[in-house]
């Protein structure tokens, strides 16, 4: 069991403050949802707790033990799956399934996992968008990392994917802690414990669908 | 260790370190291909990936490699390569 605490987290971009003294703290087995309309801050939080963009004030702690933002990438207890597709697009899936895992048993976690076989030697850049997401998240998700930053998973993802994709963090979430964004507020709702919505740089907590409606992250209609 | 990771980004590194260290030698002399290719054309290599392939970082800082340590084992393998190749060069050509 692993718990992260996230205490006074503030950012500002010259006179504008993007996140407001943001605590939470996530367990091992749960999964978090950040929502939030764009330019919130949302991305910026996740960049921030991997360690890739200075915070103004942060104090992040792992098992009571504080570390230093640029000791989170080295450490490798913290996974981020950004935004945008980071694997190199001239290399077959299955070379960068081995650039990730050494070792063969690890390799065939994600050779084995479904829907793999289908698209594994394909070339990165010749993969569906459905596909991509997918196996980068299956990549990041099996590394040792106890916790895992997911910045939009579900973004225009067909059906069919968006299913693998929930089953597969709920398996994650018995060995790790999840903090997850997406605008796809009805995918996230259903596979997270608790959530919150980013508005004027506050983390405002949020149980259900009519909490954002009354938030003004979604319109009533 | 990533071994496998760790050369990937060295060739992307040296992709373009060694155009840039090989025109300075054509135009210069190619002792100056050597001593470039172990030093400025480090930041030459960066530049360009960072210029075209600075999203691929997230590959490296999931397996817990930041980019100064990436830097740092390109310096010094490519000092390791350059140390003899610029001695036989000395001898042979020179």
């Amino acid at each position: 069991m692993n718990l992260l605490e996230v205490n006074q987290l503030s950012k500002s971009y010259r006179d504008k403050r993007i996140l407001n003294n943001i605590n939470f703290t996530c367990n091992t087995g749960e999964i978090i949802g950040a929502f939030g309309r764009n330019g919130s801050g949302k991305s910026t939080l996740l960049k921030i707790l991997f360690g890739t963009l200075k915070a103004n004030t942060l104090t992040i702690k792992i098992n009571s033990r504080t570390i230093p933002q640029k000791k989170i990438i080295p450490s490798k207890t913290i996974g981020y799956l950004p935004q945008h597709s980071f694997l190199p697009k001239e290399l077959k899936v299955r070379e960068v399934i081995s650039l990730f895992f050494e070792n063969g048993d690890a390799q065939d976690a994600i050779f084995y996992a479904p829907r793999v076989a289908s698209f594994d030697s394909k070339k990165i850049n010749t993969l569906s968008l459905g596909e991509l997401r997918y196996l980068e998240l299956l990549l990041i998700g099996n590394l040792h990392h106890s916790f895992l930053l997911l910045d939009e998973p579900f973004s225009m993802i067909e059906p069919l994917f968006k299913e693998i994709i929930a089953d597969f963090l709920m398996q994650l979430k018995k060995t790790k802690g999840i903090i997850i964004t997406d605008h796809y507020y009805e995918d996230v709702l259903k596979i997270t414990n608790r959530n919150f919505l980013i508005k004027n740089g506050n983390a405002i907590h949020i149980h259900d669908k009519n909490d954002l409606i009354k938030n003004g992250y979604l319109n009533s209609a | 260790m990533y071994p496998k990771a760790i050369w990937k980004y060295f060739l992307d590194i040296n992709f373009f370190n060694i155009v840039f260290s090989l025109t300075i030698g054509f135009v210069l002399d190619f002792f100056w291909s050597f001593i470039l290719f172990c030093s400025f054309g480090i930041l030459v290599g960066y530049l360009g990936f960072q210029l075209f392939k600075r999203q691929e970082y997230y590959t490296y800082y999931n397996l817990g490699y930041t980019k100064s340590l990436l830097l740092k084992k390109v310096w010094f393998l490519n000092l390791f390569i350059s140390i003899p190749f610029l001695l036989i060069y000395i001898i042979v050509i020179k």
